[in-house]
């Protein structure tokens, strides 16, 4: 990594910041002993544990990779339907129509997928549909003034606006 | 080995040597990727579990890396993403806004045991954790990676100009809190 010219940092700050440039610039936090000597040896041993979990495929493809496909397609496919289901019906309340079950089953799905598949289908194949779900940020979705899970916002928003709150809001929420 | 460039590395893994070249670069790549997370998320077991995950997605989707941007501006990436989806189910977990999941990291700085630095890097800690999630990783890109704003932009996909409005705008604040706070 090719770093900035000293000069080029130290202008930026000098004049504008005196009170930063007086702090030290040493880093101010520590690890444990040997932390990193051990932590290649200890990814190796997760990275040979995960080649090890997910050695079945078909066709080429791994089982839980088609599985992922298959739940995003089908989350999308549910949601395109009600959405126009709603859209045709032309009568706002009737968005009260998701009902919670629809909406715990939804989450519970998806609770059954393993994160890291997800990321392997944002990476690797540049999909956009997983991108409102399990809390992940794409920081190229970002805005000044949203940071926020849009997917998340329409949920809260929508529960919000028709005072319509899922007994367990914990469980549909957290998708750990 | 251990000076062998980005490029030598990739070439190593698409001819038939992946776990070695995997190895090299975490090597490389392990030490900048955690402190960029660490000061994200202050807490060092926090912080071990993300990177550990960073690299093994790093290993799942290396294959896939198509070279358009430099590999350690695509580690930074995924860290950042990891980093910031962490705090968010931290927030979702807990269900307290993310103001106060920073709040949290603030208090944790008092107690931390593996937090050395001096009254002013402790305050300077504590200003940039007020910062908006955005303003605070530009800033610490910045100010402590010394990054230029183009790999910065291959990082946030965000242009150079509005990074240099956001580091001038995080600089001011930081300042401010600095004196007032």
């Amino acid at each position: 990594m090719e770093k900035e010219k000293p000069d080029i940092l130290k202008r930026e700050l000098l004049d504008k910041a005196p009170g930063i440039s007086k702090a030290s610039k040493d880093n101010p936090f520590e690890v444990p002993d040997d932390y990193f000597s051990r932590l290649p040896d200890k990814i190796a041993e997760l990275k040979n544990s995960s080649v090890r979990k997910s050695h079945h495929t078909v066709f080429g493809y791994s089982t839980q990779k088609i599985m992922a496909y298959a739940a995003a397609l089908a989350v999308m496919v549910a949601f395109g339907l009600t959405f126009l289901f709603l859209i045709q019906k032309d009568d706002v309340n009737d968005l009260a129509g998701i009902d919670e079950e629809y909406l715990e089953s939804y989450f519970s799905y998806l609770a059954d997928y393993d994160e890291a598949h997800y990321y392997e289908i944002l990476i690797s194949e540049e999909s956009n549909m997983l991108k409102y779900i399990d809390g992940y940020t794409d920081i190229s979705m970002w805005t000044e003034d949203a940071d926020d899970d849009p997917f998340l916002d329409y949920i809260l928003e929508y529960m919000d606006t028709y005072q319509y709150l899922p007994e367990d809001l914990e469980y549909i929420i957290d998708l750990d | 080995m251990d000076h062998l460039d980005d490029n030598e590395l990739l070439e190593m893994f698409n001819a038939g040597n992946p776990d070695y070249a995997f190895n090299l670069l975490m090597r490389k790549y392990q030490k900048s990727i955690y402190w960029h997370v660490r000061r994200l998320l202050i807490d060092h077991e926090d912080s071990n579990d993300v990177v550990q995950n960073v690299f093994l997605k790093v290993w799942q989707n290396i294959r896939h890396f198509r070279g358009d941007s430099k590999i350690y501006t695509w580690l930074y990436r995924i860290a950042t993403n990891e980093a910031l989806s962490f705090l968010k189910k931290k927030q979702r977990r807990f269900f307290v806004p993310l103001v106060d999941v920073e709040a949290m990291l603030s208090e944790k700085l008092e107690t931390d045991q593996y937090f050395k630095g001096d009254e002013v890097q402790k305050k300077l800690q504590k200003a940039i954790l007020k910062l908006p999630e955005k303003q605070r990783i530009i800033f610490n890109l910045r100010y402590y990676d010394e990054m230029k704003y183009e790999d910065m932009s291959e990082i946030l996909g965000t242009s150079t100009g509005a990074l240099k409005a956001s580091y001038h705008i995080a600089v001011k604040k930081v300042e401010e809190f600095l004196i007032n706070g």
